[in-house]
This record gives structure tokens, sequence and C-alpha cells, in this order.
């Protein structure tokens, strides 16, 4: 009477068991070269990009500083324009970490204090008055986040337009080179620290993250890349001014306001570096490593039977062309040529689906830690 | 054969011991408090109820909404009246507090539905019907109840929905994608290769084809191998490996330990005798000579809930399409981990009035976890398209349409533009309907 449910006890046994038995009997293979590994894309990530990124904004930040206090002992029109030629370098290699904010970074809101905007003027003039009376504004307050890092910089640096204009500025105001040395230092001291705690500690909390949980690394840096390209690089750079999220167009919502010209850099510097990243082309350009492309590769993602990664390097190009077209400054781009600029946002936008859906299905993301059972 | 059917339906009336179900009352209390503990003490009451703006809710249900820092007031009602529970004190009371404030709980938000929940709430609307206090319970001591014995048929409720979950599960297994394409499991497990031992096999195919049939000929005969006295006891162990399994692949929480406990029910009185015996000296009775009979009105009850459970799975059947696809009908359902779904849905909002137009950035209104969730459900997407409107009308006196630009991947195909985008999201009003509004799957999924 009960002979057919034994039997599919017996099947289900032999099912389970075998696995098990399968399991254990063979001698664990570590670093099988059938399975993808984890700790040699983590390895290459923090040894070959994310670090060397750190370091490099460390040093030039460093060396903006310097630059500062040259300029506010000469006060002259070659050391502003030396200084100004430092800030540029300075933001440019902020733009290749400002994707890697885990860790360290983000402890200290790396992202705020260093790439709000727009900037607060009028809240930097009355801080430049109060530090002129002795005041040190606190820039670990979130209030503060619009009145400090690069966009406050570029204020201070650019507002008044040509290089004597700005000198007369910066000399005849008092308090203001102090503030803009304040804040040159205030960066550095964050670039420093976070490449130190990386370069120490935190290299080893990265790489021991090797498993597959939401809070691993391979998870995080998932969750960074996605969200640095859709709301830093899509929306911020390009949807917000281009009126996307606003009934109106926003042109002096861009980055860089006050020097127009060099908006467009800072997309092309942080694209790249998003491109670089899903590719796994170290820091240096010269070689490159397992990452999210190859990962995808290994795991026979397609698309409409290509390789996933192949559409997604393609709608980069695409990307790349649309902003071909866009003129130096998005500022201007905006105001006269907006078309353009929706034209750049929609070829963005094309890849924030596909990696929102498709990249992240195939890598089994997971956005937050909080139970499911996957309906 | 008919006086068989008719003497196996008395049985059901036969008297039986009220250890297993006091038994089970007894681990039922005490997991469902620890996941209280275990919720507040990962602060999901902050972060899933708290901290966001907006919540999404039950057609019908949408005044059952977080009590701001009384939140936790609930969560601690939740958790004495499952110490209630637990021990058998003010029982009827106890049991209907918690079926209460723990489906109030869940109701509050639905992006955290799972379908454990459901069990959960379903488990302890059934105790408020059953005499699991007849025994070993603070009742028994102080007098209000004392039965050695139950009627069957109580047992046997309890025993019908574990039944009915794993078999529907079973059920909802055998479709296309999980048979024949080893879906979602072949995405889920091949991002699993850092598991020691079994980790290394998690890319090679037939270990995906292996669990998906595996986990579906469990579902399918586990009931049965439960409800068989001869494999009980190997039943027991698959049990207890299928559910350990679970939890090392997937993050389930609080499930296997819930379904492992549940499994217990099924075992002869004798261990449930002998583990109440050892482990509730405190609560042991003292004389159980006085015998009531248990109130027969809540059989019909208990019928109901147990018919309710055999009938809604299978509403989806009213909804045209891929239940997939439209999800009508796929929660409350025992479709447990069936789909690898993403979703990425944005809103563009246009002024009736003045014609402008604009995007909405979702993270003005919504948690990252409510987004995700969001982006591929369609209730979701209405009542927030709804939710946007009166917002605008409230805030800027605007009268707007709200069209979706909405894209999903499902089970492992590429994504695919999910919602019409040309239709305003506000012409369509929140019900039972079908919905109309979703472009079609192109695709099939075959099966139950």
């Amino acid at each position: 009477m009960n002979h057919k449910p034994f039997l599919l006890s017996k099947l289900v046994g032999v099912l389970l068991f075998g696995v098990l038995l399968f399991s254990t009997s063979c001698e664990r293979t570590t670093g099988n070269s059938d399975t993808w590994n984890r700790s040699t894309m983590l390895q290459h990530w923090a040894d070959d990009i994310i670090i060397p990124a750190w370091n490099n904004f460390s040093v030039a930040s460093t060396e903006a500083v310097l630059a500062a206090d040259t300029f506010s002992l000469k006060l002259d029109a070659s050391s502003l324009e030396t200084l100004r030629f430092k800030y540029q370098v300075a933001y440019r290699s902020w733009q290749k970490v400002s994707l890697f904010e885990i860790g360290p970074g983000e402890q200290r809101n790396i992202r705020l204090r260093c790439n709000t905007y727009p900037t607060d003027t009028s809240e930097i003039k009355i801080n430049v008055n109060q530090l002129h009376l002795g005041n040190e504004p606190n820039l670990l307050l979130p209030s503060t986040f619009t009145q400090q890092g690069f966009p406050a910089l570029d204020y201070l640096l650019y507002s008044k337009g040509s290089v004597a204009d700005q000198l007369n500025y910066l000399s005849t105001q008092p308090g203001a080179v102090t503030y803009m040395k304040f804040l040159f230092s205030s960066i550095n001291n964050l670039a420093n620290e976070v490449y130190t705690e990386w370069s120490t500690d935190y290299r080893t909390t990265f790489l021991e993250g090797n498993g597959s949980s939401a809070s691993a690394s391979v998870n995080k840096m998932a969750n960074d890349f996605i969200f640095h390209y859709e709301k830093e690089l899509r929306a911020g750079k390009v949807g917000i001014p281009a009126g996307i999220f606003s009934s109106n167009t926003l042109p002096h919502s861009i980055e860089s306001l006050f020097n127009p010209g060099f908006s467009k850099e800072l997309f092309q510097t942080s694209f790249d570096a998003h491109v670089a990243f899903f590719n796994g082309t170290s820091y240096d350009g010269l070689s490159d490593g397992p990452s999210f492309s190859k990962y995808l590769d290994h795991l026979g993602a397609t698309e409409n039977g290509q390789p996933l990664s192949d559409a997604v390097n393609q709608q980069f190009e695409a990307s790349q062309t649309a902003l071909n077209g866009v003129t130096e400054s998005f500022k201007a781009t905006v105001e006269t040529d907006n078309f353009t600029m929706l034209g750049l946002y929609d070829e963005l936008q094309r890849n924030t689906i596909r990696i929102k859906t498709d990249v992240m299905q195939i890598l089994n993301v997971k956005i937050d830690y909080v139970d499911a059972d996957g309906d | 054969m008919r006086m068989a059917i008719r003497s196996r339906y008395r049985s059901i009336y036969y008297s039986t011991e009220a250890a297993p179900l006091a038994a089970f009352r007894v681990l039922f209390g005490i997991i469902i408090a620890l996941s209280m503990l275990r919720f507040v003490a990962y602060g999901w009451v902050e972060k899933l109820y708290l901290s966001p703006v907006f919540h999404f809710t039950y057609l019908g249900f949408s005044w059952v909404q977080p009590l701001g820092i009384w939140t936790y007031g609930l969560f601690l009602l939740c958790f004495i009246s499952a110490i209630g529970v637990a021990l058998g004190y003010r029982y009827k009371l106890s049991t209907m507090v918690l079926f209460l404030s723990f489906t109030y709980i869940e109701a509050m938000d639905k992006t955290t539905y799972l379908n454990h929940y459901y069990f959960i709430s379903i488990v302890a609307l059934l105790l408020c019907f059953l005499p699991a206090n007849a025994t070993y319970s603070l009742d028994n001591k102080q007098g209000r109840s004392c039965e050695r014995l139950i009627p069957k048929w109580t047992l046997l409720s309890i025993q019908a929905f574990i039944f009915i979950v794993y078999f529907y599960a079973g059920l909802a297994k055998l479709n296309s994608d999980w048979l024949f394409e080893a879906q979602p499991l072949s995405i889920w497990l091949t991002t699993k290769t850092d598991l020691p031992l079994i980790g290394q096999f998690f890319e090679s195919t037939w270990v995906h084809y292996l669990f998906s049939w595996g986990g579906a000929i469990y579902d399918l005969t586990i009931p049965f191998l439960l409800v068989n006295k001869r494999t009980q006891k190997i039943a027991f162990v698959l049990v207890i490996a299928f559910h350990i399994m679970t939890r090392v692949l997937f993050p389930i929480g609080m499930f296997p330990w819930i379904m492992i406990i549940a499994a217990t029910i099924f075992f002869p009185s004798k261990y449930h005798i002998a583990f109440l015996y050892r482990a509730l000296p405190f609560l042991r009775p003292q004389d159980q000579s006085e015998k009531r009979k248990y109130l027969g009105s809540s059989k019909w009850l208990v019928t109901l809930i147990i018919a309710s459970q055999i009938i809604l799975p299978w509403r989806y059947l009213f909804y045209p399409g891929e239940l997939f696809w439209h999800e009508q009908g796929f929660r409350f359902s025992w479709r447990v981990m069936l789909m690898e779904k993403q979703g990425y849905t944005t809103f563009r909002i246009v002024d009736k009035d003045t014609g402008e137009s604009w995007t909405v950035q979702n993270e003005e209104f919504l948690s990252s976890f409510q987004e995700k969730q969001m982006a591929f459900q369609p209730d979701f997407i209405l009542e927030y398209a709804h939710h946007l409107a009166n917002h605008y009308k409230a805030t800027e006196g605007r009268n707007i349409s709200v069209y979706a630009d909405s894209f999903v991947s499902l089970n492992g195909r590429t994504s695919k533009a999910f919602v019409d985008p040309t239709i305003d999201l506000i012409t369509k009003s929140r019900n039972f309907q079908p919905i109309d509004w979703l472009l079609p799957f192109n695709d099939s999924i075959h099966g139950l």
C-alpha cells in the first residue's frame, strides 16, 4: 500500500545524497580554471585600478595644495595660471576615483565633500568673511557640502573669468585665498586618508569579501558601478542640466559652472573611467584583467545572439559618438542645442536599462541585505 | 469502498493526543518571537517601515500604514503574543493578537512580501481556532483548559495546510523554465562558486538541472513521505537537508527553520509527549481527568481556511497572458523561488494644463529596495503612478498624466519593454480586473 511513496523517497534520497557524496569525494581544487575566480578579479581591481587611482588623486591634490601655497605667497597671474592648471589636473583625477567610493571613501562622504554641485555661492561668500574673522567652517557638516570641494573652488578660481579679473578678486577679497587653501587642503587630507587606508587595511578587507552575498565586494562594486553610472554620470552631469527631471532646462546645474568649457572634459574622464572599469583596463591603460565584461562572457551572457558585454560596449561607443557632437561647454549646449544633449542622455539611458536589468540579472546582484525568497 | 470513505471521514472526529499540536504551538511561538527580535535587531523596522516616505499597500488595505515610532510597539505586541502562544497563556487572546499584529506588520508595505510571512499568518489564523493549549500550557495549569485528547481534525488541519504548501510549491515548479531551462536556479547557482566544497560545481549545467528537478520532486513528494509513517524518518532527514541547503544558498532568513519545525507535526505523538515532558517540566499537567468538549463551531472556519488555500492559488487562471509577466495571482499561491526578475522603470509626467513634462527621480519617493521591487511588478507600478499624481496635485496643484518607461528581464531572457509607454496610467484604476496596459511577453512559459 505504501510502496510508491517509499520508492519516491529512495529516488529523492539517491538524488540528494548523490550530490553530497560527489561533492565530498572530490578533492577540493582551489583556483579551478573552470570556475570564475572572484579573488583574482578583486585583486586586479584593487591593485591595478582602484589603488593606483587613489594614489594618483592623492598626488594630484597634494600638488594642487602646493600650487595654492605658492599662489598665496606670490598673488600673481602666472602662479594663478599654474594653480588653475593644477586644480584641473586634480579635478580630472577626482573623476577617476569618484566611482570607487566603496569603503574608506564612503566612510568620509568623500563624493559629497569633493563634488556636490551646483555650489552655493552666497554661503561661500559668508564663509570667506567668517574665515577672515577667524571662524573656520566645519566642513564635516552635511549642510556645508555645497560650500566645499571642486565646485566651490571652481567659483573661487573662475567666477570672474579672466586671470586678471580673478587675480583682482582673490587679492582684494579678504579671506578668499585663505578659504581656497582651506578647501584644497581638506580635499588633500581626504585623498591621503583614503589612499592610505586602501593601501593598508582596506585592501585586505576588500579582497577578503570574495563571496557572493550582498555585503561581498563584487556585489557592492556592481551596485556602486551602476549607481555611479546612473546618478552621477547620466543624471548629474547630463540629465539634470538638460531638464530631464524638471519642466525646464537647468544649464546652471552643470559641473564646472564657472569654467563651463571644462565640463565636457570632466564628463569624458568620468565616462572613460566607467568603460575602463567595466572592461578591466588597468589605471595606466597598459594592461587588462578580469572584469564585469569578462565575467559576463564567462557566464555566457548574450543579447540577441551576441555577447552581452559586446552589446554594452557598443552602446558605450554610441554614447561616445553622441558625446562627440556636444561642444566643450555643456552649459552652452544646453542653452543653444539641448536636442544634442538629450541625444547624449538617451544613449546613456540605453545602457542604464541594459545594466540594471540584463547585467544585474546575470551577475545576480542583490540591491540590499533583506530576506527574499525570489518572488 | 463507500464504507471505507465513511469510516475515514468519521475518523477525523476521533480523539487524538493533544501533544503534537501543543508542541507545534510552543515551537511556532518561539520561532516567531525570535523572528521579531531578529527583525528589530537588524534595524529593519527603521529601514523598511519608518524611513520610506511612501508605502506600497494591498488593494483595499491602504489604511494599513506604519504607526511611526509606535511601529516598534507593534513589533513588541507581536513578540509578547508569540511568547503568550508558546506558553499557552490566555491562548485565544494570544493567538488572535499574534495573527492580527503579524498580519498588520506584513500588510504595512507589500514590498517586503514573502511567502513564508504569509505562511506564518495563515498558521496563526488556524491556531486561533485550534485547541493547541489543551495541554502543556499556562491555561492548563491555571485550570482554564485541560484536555489530554483533542479531535483529530484539529491536528489534521495543520498537517493539511503544510501538505498544501509543499505540494503547490512543487506544482508551480512544473513549468518549462524550471524543468527545461533550469531557470532561475541556473542564474542563482552560477554566482555561488565561492561556497566551500560544492561551490566548484555550480557552474556546471547538470548541477542546475539536478537542483531544479530535485527541488520539484522534493516539493511534490515530501508531503506524502511526511504523512506516511514508514517514510517519516527519511522524510525528516530530507527536510533538514533540503532546508539547510536553501539556507546556505539563498538569503531566506528564518524560513528554513520554520519549515523544519513545521514538519515535526507529522510525527507520532510519543515524540511530542517525550519532548514536552523533558523541555517544559514547569508546564507539565497535574490532572487531566476533567474532560470538556472542544467547541465545534470552529471546525467550519478551519475548513474554510483550508479550502481557501486549495482554491486561491488557481485564481491566476482568470487572468489572460503569462503569469510570470503580469504576476496577477502570483502572490499568496506558494510560488516560491520561481523567478529571477529584474526591472527598470521610470515615470514621465506630463502636466495636462501646461504641457510641461519631466521624468521623476524615483529616489525622491522610494527606498532602493522599494524601487527595485516596484520596477517589475505591475500593481506596484500602478499604485506608485497614482501616488505621483496625488503628490503633484497636493503639492503643486497640477493635473498630470503619468507614463511609465519600463524594461524587465525574466529568467535569463534579454530585457524588453514592459509597460505600454503610450498609456496614461492615471486613466487606469487599481482593481482586480485583468491588466490591459502591459506589453505582451512574446514568449511562453508552459506549465501550471
